[in-house]
């Protein structure tokens, strides 16, 4: 093939060589020089390569390898004669190309590859349903031990408690997040160790797994570390096995350290902590795990189980669970990528429309030697192609580099799960080829659309009117369709940010300024239960005494922390309402001085010191329950049922404090009970300090205090109340800065096309606007109407994209805080936004249009 | 899809009377591309001027296309050439060509007549 092709270039060469040749004789002969003959030859001849390279496209469909490298290396010739037009061409759609595979490698890895276990797919969490209907209430141990034993449907099950641990003895006290594990956790999942082993049912509390970090953290991955005690909650515990690098598991991703929970069958204990992960067998139906599920638990209520009636158990696939904070925003952004693309697209072909405009001459020259259209059409492909295949490639490689950094843009507090097995693997090349053809494919399909209109008349005078025109039009289009584009994320933008204002605005109930957190587990071997209360006491009068705060108090679970607990409760002066009509409320165990700390109103008595394990029940409401369970009554003195615990089934109101958001910032605080931390210890403990300076100012201080106390109780999560809030608002944040990002990437591209467009349209119409200013049109009028003429584009864009807004804006909504996608604010806000932007990049190109020279245009033709 | 029907017989009505004139031209014997040119410079009374660049795309295509063939042999002045001959398919071709052209010739003149009277 080669060796033919070869043969038949040279012979085109000499071909032509000898007409020139002949045709400069026959011109000596006529009485010219030989220079002169030569020269003139060659003249009437025309332009040699090209007919060259029309006559080889005679050759025939055999030639079409070769045509093809020809066509690309003549569009890198093109390309690299015009280097400003290949910059923004490749940049802009680098830039489109870059953020899709990016998204498309987290949204694959996230929620469409399978969960990195062996058979994900029979994976499932198993949840409580409470009686008033939420159906991911944590599990009682004694039901899941119940469970366990009569479901037919399921090959294995086990179950987790993420726990703050303590560690000892390796340096610094610290706390970690630790998983304690109940029954075959670790079988269930079918993981193995990297070293060592898993703990299992049989294995006892004095054992325990180390992560692949902690390993590396704390014992710099030493190999002989199987063996070594560790010093765990206060006691010491056999290292039996280190995780392998990637394991995570969904409720507990940072868990660092993972320890047998004893669960005792014979005493079951009360609360409801577990969450319990369970192996469907083979074969069988999640519908058919759900029923039998129903089934085991009515006959546990039959039994007279405890606590059960009016309760159910809810089933959920494993990966639905782990990705389901995240499903909804990654497929918006993806959403939105592809539309960042499609404006991309839309520039790129634009500014190649432009230049097929301009080469209009070498067209239809080509057109006239008798070249095929679609001749044509395939070097506008192959130009296309080029340039997204460059685009493609710096975009594979610029996500190559940039996709570990993906995590670090959602904070602790709204982790992206799975994030560790992103990866840009085959099938992310796959795609980018994928969408590297697309891409070309929407870049080529304008020209072919334009030359097929194109009558050879007109090319071949690429000034005609008409031609022109049609043009014009079209790249017009092309500008509206961007700034549409365009509209339609910044509107999203603009929503995300509206709400992340408003949210941020909320007063979450309670003075956040000046106050530093810690969470703090106390070491359960020193002090379970009443053994609490004297050490939390210590601490607390510790912490008061440090220079540099305010005051002090805790509380078992903080607002805003994600954590909490909740509890039936109803007044007992009334007949107790039927199990299924009691609604569960949030219950805050807390200790003296609490409202002061956090600087929350309150009507009547605070708890005191006093209020403990065997006085009289107290409890403080907040305003919210006292209304629904007392409306136009005095709370105060009131007794309330308070099912925490039995005891707590009999309090009386002493205090009535004002509404705090506990769950989430976006959630409108409801009724919520408040107990004394010394009526029902409990290990957890969050301290709040209030401090005279900055919360980080009094960190060493206080974490001095607390080791005096006891120097092996650590503490974790040491942060201001503010942080707390920030981390609060963490989704919402995440949202307003990727759309907030993509809404001026928008911007930019559709203001480099209405300039390109702008820009190309003045110096077509360079004659005729030489001409009104050689009649005496002032150039302030040449200037409005340039501005007028691109101002109509972007606001016809604005109208087309606000329609498109209004289409598509849905699936935003369940994004948003108190903030409506129907908003005409909200439309009008993008809007002017895109105007302005738009009045900015037409102002260049209607300057120029003021600066014609009336004389050197008129010269020009 | 009917604009492009319409904007594909006319290319094929300016190819086709170069073709023709081409095929003609090569009735009298072989000649090369420059010879071709002249000659039909030479027998229009250099009416027709043929931009000499296009011919070769033409000689290329009716290779091709098997109305033509060529051969490299030496020229009058003992240059290496590349001469073009008719082949009995290219005959047969011009033959439909010139009815046509006749047609349309008739056609035209019919239409122009009254304006001359």
């Amino acid at each position: 093939m080669g060796s033919a092709r070869d043969s038949d270039e040279r012979d085109l060469k000499d071909e032509i060589a000898f007409h020139l040749a002949a045709e400069t004789e026959r011109r000596i002969a006529a009485g010219q020089s030989r220079d002169e003959a030569r020269a003139s030859a060659i003249r009437d001849f025309g332009n040699v390569p090209l007919v060259e390279d029309v006559t080889r496209n005679m050759w025939g469909w055999t030639m079409m390898r070769e045509r093809l490298l020809h066509d690309v290396r003549f569009a890198i010739r093109l390309l690299v004669r015009d280097r400003s037009f290949t910059f923004v061409a490749v940049a802009t759609l680098t830039l489109g190309i870059a953020a899709t595979i990016a998204v498309y490698a987290v949204l694959k890895a996230v929620l469409l590859n399978p969960l990195p276990f062996p058979e994900p797919d029979r994976l499932v969490l198993v949840w409580e349903r409470t009686p008033s209907g939420d159906d991911h209430n944590l599990a009682n141990a004694y039901n899941v031990l119940r469970w366990q034993s009569k479901n037919q449907t399921f090959d294995a099950m086990g179950a987790v408690m993420p726990l703050p641990m303590n560690i000892t003895g390796l340096g610094d006290a610290e706390q970690v997040d630790g998983l304690a594990t109940v029954g075959a956790f670790f079988d269930t999942l079918g993981v193995r160790a990297l070293l060592g082993r898993t703990t299992n049912a049989t294995d006892p509390p004095s054992t325990v797994v180390l992560s692949y970090g902690f390993w590396q953290r704390r014992y710099g991955g030493a190999r002989d570390v199987i063996g070594k005690m560790l010093m765990l909650q206060g006691s010491a515990r056999e290292i039996v096995g280190v995780m392998p690098a990637g394991f995570s598991f969904t409720a507990a991703r940072a868990a660092e350290v993972y320890t047998p929970l004893p669960v005792n069958p014979s005493a079951p204990p009360a609360g409801r902590n577990l969450i319990p992960v369970a192996r469907m067998k083979r074969g069988v139906a999640l519908e058919t795990v759900r029923a039998d599920m129903r089934r085991v638990v009515s006959q546990l209520i039959e039994e007279g189980t405890p606590r059960l009636s009016g309760w159910s158990a809810s089933v959920f696939p494993l990966l639905d669970e782990t990705v389901n904070s995240v499903r909804r925003i990654l497929w918006v952004i993806f959403g939105a990528v592809a539309c960042l693309l499609l404006l991309a697209c839309a520039n790129v072909a634009n500014l190649l429309l432009i230049r097929a405009s301009k080469r209009g001459p070498e067209m239809a020259l080509r057109l006239a030697l008798g070249a095929g259209r679609w001749r044509l059409v395939h070097q506008l492909a192959a130009e296309s192609l080029l340039l997204t295949f460059i685009a493609s490639a710096i975009g594979l490689t610029l996500t190559y580099i940039l996709v570990p950094a993906i995590p670090s843009l959602f904070p602790t507090t709204f982790p992206l799960p799975r994030s560790s097995e992103i990866a840009v693997d085959g099938s992310i090349v796959v795609f980018t080829l994928v969408l590297c053809g697309g891409t070309a494919l929407a870049l080529s399909l304008l020209p072919i659309v334009r030359i097929g209109r194109d009558q050879i008349g007109q090319s071949l005078h690429a000034g005609s009117r008409s031609a022109v025109a049609a043009h014009s039009r079209l790249r017009r289009a092309m500008v509206v369709t961007e700034a549409a584009i365009a509209l339609v994320l910044v509107f999203a933008a603009a929503l995300m940010g509206r709400s992340l204002a408003t949210l941020t605005n909320v007063d979450p109930g309670f003075k956040a300024d000046h106050v530093l957190t810690l969470r703090m587990l106390m070491i359960p071997s020193k002090y379970r239960g009443p053994a609490s209360i004297p050490f939390l006491r210590s601490v607390l009068e510790e912490v008061r005494a440090t220079p540099g705060t305010v005051d002090a108090s805790s509380v078992h679970f903080l607002p805003l922390s994600g954590a909490g607990s909740t509890a039936g409760v109803y007044r007992l002066d009334r007949p107790a309402p039927p199990r299924e009509q009691i609604r569960g409320f949030p219950v805050s165990l807390i200790t003296d001085r609490y409202f002061t700390t956090m600087g929350i109103p309150l009507v009547g008595r605070d708890f005191v010191h006093g209020d403990t394990v065997g006085g009289p029940g107290v409890a403080i409401v907040n305003q919210s329950l006292a209304k629904q369970l007392f409306p136009n009554e005095d709370a105060i003195g009131k007794r309330i049922y308070v099912g925490y615990s039995p005891a707590t089934a009999s309090m009386e109101i002493v205090g009535i404090a004002g509404d705090v958001r506990t769950h989430t910032l976006d959630r409108e605080p409801g009724p919520a009970v408040y107990i004394p931390h010394n009526r029902e210890p409990s290990l957890s403990a969050s301290l709040v300090v209030r401090t005279q300076g900055t919360p980080a100012s009094a960190v060493a201080a206080v974490r001095a205090a607390i080791a005096r106390v006891d120097p092996e109780q650590g503490v974790a999560q040491v942060q201001s109340m503010e942080t707390l809030i920030t981390n609060a608002s963490a989704r919402p944040r995440v949202q307003a800065g990727v759309f907030g990002m993509f809404g001026i990437l928008a911007l930019i591209i559709a203001a480099v096309g209405l300039y390109g467009v702008m820009a190309y349209g003045v110096e077509q119409r360079r004659r005729e606007l030489g001409l009104r200013l050689a009649l005496g049109a002032p150039p302030a009028a040449l200037l409005r109407t340039v501005v007028r003429e691109g101002l109509g584009l972007a606001i016809a864009g604005a109208i087309v994209g606000a329609g498109l807004a209004w289409a598509s804006s849905g699936p935003l909504e369940a994004l948003l805080y108190e903030t409506r996608v129907t908003d005409p604010r909200m439309y009008i806000a993008a809007a002017a936004t895109l105007v302005a932007v738009a009045f900015i990049a037409t102002l260049g190109p209607a300057l120029r249009a003021t600066r014609v020279d009336p004389l050197v245009v008129l010269r020009e033709e | 899809m009917a604009k492009r029907e319409r904007y594909q017989n006319r290319i094929e009505l300016l190819q086709g009377t170069l073709d023709m004139l081409i095929l003609r031209t090569l009735q009298w014997g072989p000649q090369h591309g420059h010879g071709i040119g002249a000659a039909i410079s030479t027998s229009s009374a250099d009416a027709l001027q043929i931009d000499h660049g296009s011919l070769y795309p033409a000689l290329h295509r009716l290779e091709r296309q098997g109305w033509i063939d060529a051969e490299w042999k030496l020229s009058e002045n003992k240059q290496r050439a590349k001469y073009y001959r008719l082949t009995s398919a290219g005959k047969k071709q011009l033959l439909v060509a010139e009815s046509k052209w006749n047609r349309l010739i008739e056609a035209i003149a019919r239409v122009m007549k009254p304006s001359r009277g």
